[in-house]
Formats: C-alpha cells, sequence, structure tokens
C-alpha cells in the first residue's frame, strides 16, 4: 500500500433509519462526515490520509498529545452526536478500511452480531467507575483499628520507649496486611451493589497512575439504563462519600459509548 | 439535538479518561489497514502530568474546548478549590516522580 492513499475511517455503527445528515468533522477537523448505509445499518466515515495512521512517521506522531488529543475528542465527539439519534457500535480510534468492499466485507459477516449489539444497547449507556486508594489515609484508620482491637484500646504513651515502638511496629504491619484485604472486599461489596443497577458490567484493566498516594485500584464500566442513570450516579456518589474518611473514593465518568460492551467482530 | 461540538463524557471526564476509552485495545474491530496505537499505559503518566497544567495543555494548543460556546462557563476558574489543590497535589507528586523516571522514558517525553 502507497502511502498517498485515502482510507475510511470508521467511527461507529449505528441504525440507518434515525440518521440525519451530522453536524461533526473528521478527526483532523475538516473533513465531512459520510453515513454510509448497508441495509438497516449505516457506518459513520469520514476519508483519511493512510500516512496520517499507518507508518513509522504516523507511529511516532501518535505519541504527540497535540496530535492525538484533539483527534481523540473528535473521535469521541463524532460517536457522542450519534448515540443522539439511537444505540452505537462504538470503533477504536484508527480504525481504517482500504476501501468500502473492504467495510462491506466485515458488515456481511458480523451484521446479525452489530444488529443484536445495537438491539441490546437501545436506551443504554455505559459509566466509568474508578476506585482511587489514598494509602496514606487508609493506614492509620486500619491501624487505629488494631490499636484497640483485641484486648481493648492500647495507650501507646503509657508503654516504655521500646515497647511503644515495637507496639507501634506490630500495629503497622498488621494494618498493611490488612489493607488489600479490605480493599477487595469493600470494592467487590460496592461493585456488587451497583450492579444492581446496571444491566451490564465489565472490568478494565486499571491503569497505574504512580506509585504513591492516590492509585488507581479498579476500572470498572457498567452498562445503566438510562431511567436509572440519576439512581445510579447518585449510588456512586454516595459510596464515594462513604469511603472517603477510609482512603477509597470512586470517581465516576460519562456517559460513554457502549466501548467496554462491544462484541469481538474479527476481520 | 444537543448543540455541541465536544465530547459530552468531557463534562465528567478528562482527556486522559477519553483516551483510555478510545484507545481501549479491548475492542476487537479491525480494519483492513493495519494501525499501530500508542501504548495508553506507557504514555499514562505524561498524559496525566500534561494535563494536570492547565498552562502547558495551553502552550501545546490542547485548550481547544477552553472558550467553546458549549463550555463558556466552564474553565479553570470554574474549578471547585477542593478540586484545584487535588491536581496540584498531584502535579506536585508527578513531577517529582519525573524527575526520577529513566532516561529511556524521558526520551519519550511528550511533554519537551
Amino acid at each position: 500500500m502507497t502511502m498517498s492513499e485515502t482510507a475510511f475511517y470508521l467511527f461507529c455503527f449505528a441504525r440507518s433509519a434515525p440518521l440525519p445528515e451530522l453536524r461533526g468533522t473528521g478527526v483532523d477537523g475538516q473533513s465531512p462526515l459520510v453515513v454510509w448505509p448497508f441495509a438497516e445499518l449505516a457506518a459513520v466515515l469520514s476519508t483519511v490520509d493512510v500516512a496520517d495512521f499507518s507508518g513509522p512517521v504516523a507511529e511516532a506522531r501518535m505519541k504527540d498529545l497535540s496530535w492525538l488529543g484533539p483527534r481523540a475528542c473528535r473521535h469521541e465527539a463524532v460517536i457522542e452526536e450519534v448515540m443522539d439519534y439511537g444505540p452505537v457500535l462504538p470503533a477504536r480510534f484508527g480504525t481504517l478500511f482500504s476501501s468500502l468492499e473492504s467495510l462491506e466485507g466485515l458488515l456481511v459477516n458480523h451484521h446479525r452480531a452489530i444488529s443484536q449489539f445495537l438491539d441490546q444497547m437501545t436506551g443504554h449507556e455505559e459509566w466509568g467507575v474508578k476506585g482511587v486508594l489514598n494509602r496514606e489515609q487508609a493506614l492509620p484508620e486500619l491501624k487505629s483499628r488494631h490499636q484497640t482491637g483485641g484486648g481493648g484500646h492500647i495507650d501507646l504513651s503509657s508503654l516504655a520507649r521500646g515497647t511503644r515502638y515495637l507496639q507501634g511496629r506490630r500495629v503497622r504491619a498488621a494494618a498493611e496486611k490488612e489493607l488489600p484485604q479490605w480493599l477487595q472486599a469493600t470494592c467487590c461489596r460496592v461493585a456488587e451493589d451497583l450492579r444492581g443497577y446496571a444491566s451490564g458490567f465489565s472490568v478494565r484493566k486499571a491503569l497505574a497512575n504512580g506509585g504513591s498516594g492516590s492509585e488507581v485500584v479498579s476500572d470498572w464500566a457498567f452498562l445503566v439504563p438510562r431511567g436509572v442513570r440519576a439512581d445510579f450516579c447518585g449510588r456512586v456518589k454516595r459510596a464515594s462519600a462513604e469511603l472517603a474518611d477510609r482512603g477509597l473514593t470512586f470517581e465516576l465518568t460519562g456517559p460513554w459509548p457502549p466501548y467496554s460492551f462491544t462484541p469481538s467482530l474479527p476481520a | 439535538m444537543n448543540s455541541r461540538g465536544l465530547p459530552q463524557s468531557l463534562q465528567t471526564s478528562s482527556l486522559p479518561d477519553v483516551l483510555e476509552r478510545v484507545l481501549d485495545k479491548g475492542i476487537i474491530l479491525a480494519g483492513d489497514i493495519k494501525v499501530n496505537l500508542v501504548d495508553i499505559e506507557l504514555l499514562s503518566l505524561q498524559i496525566r502530568l500534561v494535563i494536570c497544567s492547565v498552562d502547558k495543555a495551553r502552550e501545546m494548543g490542547m485548550d481547544w474546548w477552553v472558550g467553546h460556546p458549549a463550555f463558556s462557563s466552564r474553565g479553570q476558574a470554574a474549578l471547585p478549590a477542593t478540586a484545584l489543590s487535588r491536581i496540584e497535589e498531584r502535579l506536585a507528586r508527578l513531577e517529582s516522580m519525573q524527575r526520577k523516571v529513566p532516561a529511556e522514558i524521558e526520551e519519550e517525553s511528550v511533554c519537551g
């Protein structure tokens, strides 16, 4: 393939019936959007230069946030515009087809799966919930429980210095040992509770977010019926507020296109 | 229809959140042209560093949504004080971490 070729950039699949002319642009901010119908489905596309996405120069530029950032946002904005009219099956950033025939091949192979997915997504939206732990806030809480646990409260100041030191070390070690278990049990309880509002649940890979201070300990996606959006969001905020003193908060993002629930559509 | 040209999800999330979603390698829907996407995990630290610094984002022209009619009431001044202090804390932490980052990662830095 030569590098000056034009390709079709796929944003998403949707139902063709309710789709009017879209106002957004391609990821370059200029190319017009094209709604390409196939049976009752529609592929939302724009044309791009292959050289912008494929090849060593493109790959190097992909790491440049001033190039990638606005394009990623436009990708998201186009899909969200389509979501205003009905369910979507979102494509990943940079999904390119060399020709409409090639795209048609995928639609022929997966027409049924795409159609079923759009049915399932009708009236639903994806919400992201990230668990964020502040270890330095979580540990003192657990330590105080260990100090007061078992044989009642131990007043460290009443102990001899050496004993006090050892007791302090023992309490911290017990707290550090307990933290992962407490975290897992707490996150499980919160996830279970939230799943009660959702018709789908997916565990995303939590990206490491630095060694000290706050760290992302869980990254979940929930498929939430639009009618219970307010209840779901309220529940996340309440869980976060309840656990904030213990160093665990939950960050809510959305509504997203259902990226985390897309079916596998291999070429 | 909403008159917006920007992701609605940006009202509750940040650019790193958008990148994590749109670059998700779990999405199995491949075109016939191979595109090697950047590894979001490798870039995560730099991304958060850049985004946490409003000035830096502005310098890089990444604040194109600021001042957009749909977001005219938003922006730096609209951030609650607690959010700002959290961001400042996080920035200070990331900056101190970046000083410790090995040379090979610094070479790939997008902040430079």
